[in-house]
């Protein structure tokens, strides 16, 4: 069999999202498997275990809502190990979930008689600031997997921004990758420029932070405490302002016509943040921009101002606008390059979902169109935003791609980390 | 609550419908400790031992149900323990499965068997003691120890003759390198010059010469090789991009 026929079979995808891990291999199609990406570390002090020996020390997958026990354990025992998109390097519990979680998708799809089978091409995905030691990390897991099922003919590593770049058949673009914890904002000519990559310490939770706060405001602070609900009003009332001084103009000088009222489904609440409903603008514009005046205030009682922080050997800024880390990103980049990657601008990931109701239009915005305004305001003009398509699965179609392509006599290269790492003689 | 009594009744249905019959204790003879409920079928004996709600916070009685289960598993064929669907979830699958011992859940749908018990053979009972060793044996067992060891020596001079001979197969292990590598460059090679005949063959490319042609060529969709691929695959540049990988680009 050719290495091109053995491919079309064995191709494997892996993306370590912050919040749902996606793997499957080529023959999935479309669409991966998905499972969240999170481990449960019982307790073995319970008297089942001592009795009849240690449990699996993590659990994985559907089985973790048998274990799950009181809320004030989850923070505990619940480890969701790439909610920083970054693993600290001696974080052994995070470690085991990906390594746990690696073996379960791999061992899923196993298949059942082909004595063809060599084990899989497998293209990982990790955040484009993932520093060396996880790839090593990474690698090693692959290598101790591999011995143990003989599952891995080879891995290699690809940063997410290569991998939605060639998912969406670009290869010059600057792809910017918003999720719960951080952002990503990395330039590609046919490959990752890793030395022009910015991070921001900023992504969806951010939002969740300050519509917490307007609930408080707002005279809902038992729900503000409450991750879920926060979640769903922003989701249902947070809108992005295509400039937030006229939007809270706008919204406080007709206050019916704004007024945001969420009801919670299956319970009883319902949440209206009446005369406050203006400040609706602000959970959209503080996830693009929170440098805005308007956001002094929250700072000033209290709410944490995104602040610039070092995870492993990578320094996450805080307080720099989507507009300003474009340009900055860009600008790393040789001069020539530079219109080419303004050229074509991907927004990828959840922290971009922002719906416009057709009666806010003109007033709300959607994420392109408030990357293009902040990118005006920098003096760039002609700019082409675009939302990833299926942003939840381009990672992995990327992965696939890469893996499908990428020949197997191409061995890794630390020096340019592309490559396939192979484990056996 | 599923009480013991309701266990029991829920394991005789589930047993009635396997075609088990119930024996009693007198039948089963077991002097030293006997099973909670015990059947005979076609493929032999099988014993449930019953474990009760009171396993969640009794340490003392969740041990004893274990012990007494280990204790009889050589003494019938198959050997389950029953558990209310409450208490299942903290019942460890993994080690009953390495002690033969298999798992009824009971609910209010009836009896699952979460996990089956394999089949064992019954013991015949461990009373005989070990056989005496002659001189005769033990002499026996010397010569043979001698004639291994002789053996062993002989191994020995063969591996060292025929070290010459495998450092010469390791230097031809390089050359199944460069063959594997010539391999991997044709298969590049043939993938190229599909997408070269496919793009040759579109009708456009002959018509419209003056049009600006993009800086790589994809692959065509109606590429042979890339049907039944995803939808992701078509008219995709990386392909063409990521195959050269190695050859002659560098990363920025």
């Amino acid at each position: 069999m050719s290495e091109t026929e053995y491919k079309r079979k064995y191709t494997f995808g892996e993306d370590y999202g912050t919040s749902f891990y996606k793997f499957g291999p080529i023959t999935c199609g479309e669409r991966p498997e998905v499972i969240e990406n999170r481990g449960y570390f019982p307790d073995e002090s319970m008297i089942m275990f001592q009795l009849m020996g240690r449990p699996r020390e993590v659990v994985i997958g559907d089985e973790i809502a048998q274990f799950l026990g009181a809320k004030e354990e989850l923070a505990e025992r619940l480890v969701y190990p790439m909610r920083n998109g970054v693993i600290e390097r001696d974080d052994e519990r995070a470690w085991r979930v990906v390594e746990e979680i690696t073996r379960y998708g791999l061992e899923r799809f196993r298949p059942k008689t082909d004595p063809s089978f060599q084990g899989f091409y497998v293209c990982a995905s990790l955040s484009a600031v993932a520093p060396r030691y996880m790839y090593e990390r990474l690698f090693d897991i692959h290598r101790r997997i591999d011995e143990e099922t003989g599952l891995v003919k080879a891995v290699t590593i690809i940063p997410q921004p290569l991998a939605v770049a060639i998912a969406h058949k670009t290869p010059t673009c600057v792809v910017i990758e918003s999720g719960h914890g951080n952002t990503q904002v990395c330039p590609v000519s046919r490959y990752p420029v890793r030395r022009a990559i910015v991070a921001l310490n900023r992504g969806g939770g951010d939002a969740n932070a300050i519509t917490s706060q307007i609930l408080y405001d707002a005279g809902y602070g038992d729900l503000a405490r409450e991750e879920t609900i926060v979640r769903m009003v922003k989701e249902a009332v947070g809108l992005v302002p295509r400039d937030l001084d006229e939007a809270v103009r706008a919204a406080k000088a007709e206050p019916e016509r704004f007024r945001a009222v969420v009801k919670i489904p299956g319970t009883r609440i319902t949440i209206d943040l009446g005369e406050e409903s203006w400040a609706r603008f602000l959970i959209g514009e503080y996830v693009f921009n929170p440098k805005h005046e308007l956001f002094q205030s929250y700072f000033s009682r209290g709410m944490p101002k995104p602040k610039d922080v070092k995870i492993g050997d990578v320094l996450f800024r805080g307080m720099l606008d989507f507009g300003e880390a474009i340009v900055e990103a860009v600008e790393r980049c040789p001069v020539e390059l530079q219109p080419h990657l303004y050229h074509k601008v991907l927004l990828s990931g959840g922290n971009f979902q922002w719906k416009v109701p057709p009666e806010f239009e003109g007033v709300a915005v959607d994420s392109a169109t408030k990357i293009k305004l902040l990118l005006r305001e920098k003096g760039v003009e002609g700019v082409s935003v675009e939302m990833a398509k299926e942003p939840k699965f381009s990672v992995w179609r990327g992965c696939i791609i890469y893996g499908y392509a990428v020949p197997d006599r191409f061995e890794w290269s630390w020096e340019h980390m592309e490559g396939w790492m192979k484990f056996r003689p | 609550m599923i009480v013991m009594e309701g266990l029991r009744k829920a394991v005789e249905e589930w047993s009635a419908s396997r075609g088990l019959r119930p024996l009693s204790q007198e039948e089963l003879g077991l002097p030293d400790g006997s099973p909670d409920m015990a059947f005979s079928g076609p493929k032999g004996i099988t014993f449930v031992l019953l474990l009760g709600e009171k396993a969640l916070g009794d340490r003392r009685y969740f041990m004893e149900v274990v012990m007494r289960a280990s204790s009889l598993r050589d003494k019938c064929n198959f050997l389950y323990l029953a558990a209310p669907k409450l208490v299942a979830p903290f019942v460890d699958t993994e080690v009953l499965k390495k002690h033969g011992i298999g798992l009824l859940v009971v609910g209010d749908e009836g009896v699952v068997e979460a996990l089956a018990s394999p089949y064992r053979p019954i013991s015949a009972g461990r009373q005989e003691k070990a056989p005496q060793v002659s001189l005769e044996a033990l002499n026996e067992v010397l010569s043979r120890l001698s004639a291994l060891e002789e053996r062993l020596s002989a191994l020995e001079r063969e591996v060292l003759s025929v070290r010459p001979a495998l450092s010469e197969l390791s230097a031809l292990r390089g050359l199944g390198e460069q063959v594997r590598a010539l391999s991997a460059r044709l298969d590049a090679l043939t993938r190229r010059v599909d997408a070269l005949s496919a793009s040759l063959a579109r009708p456009t490319a002959l018509t419209a010469p003056t049009a600006p042609s993009p800086p790589t060529t994809p692959p065509s969709a109606g590429q042979p090789e890339l049907e039944g691929l995803p939808s992701f695959f078509k008219d995709n540049p990386w392909l063409e991009i990521l195959a050269r990988r190695g050859q002659d680009e560098v990363p920025a």
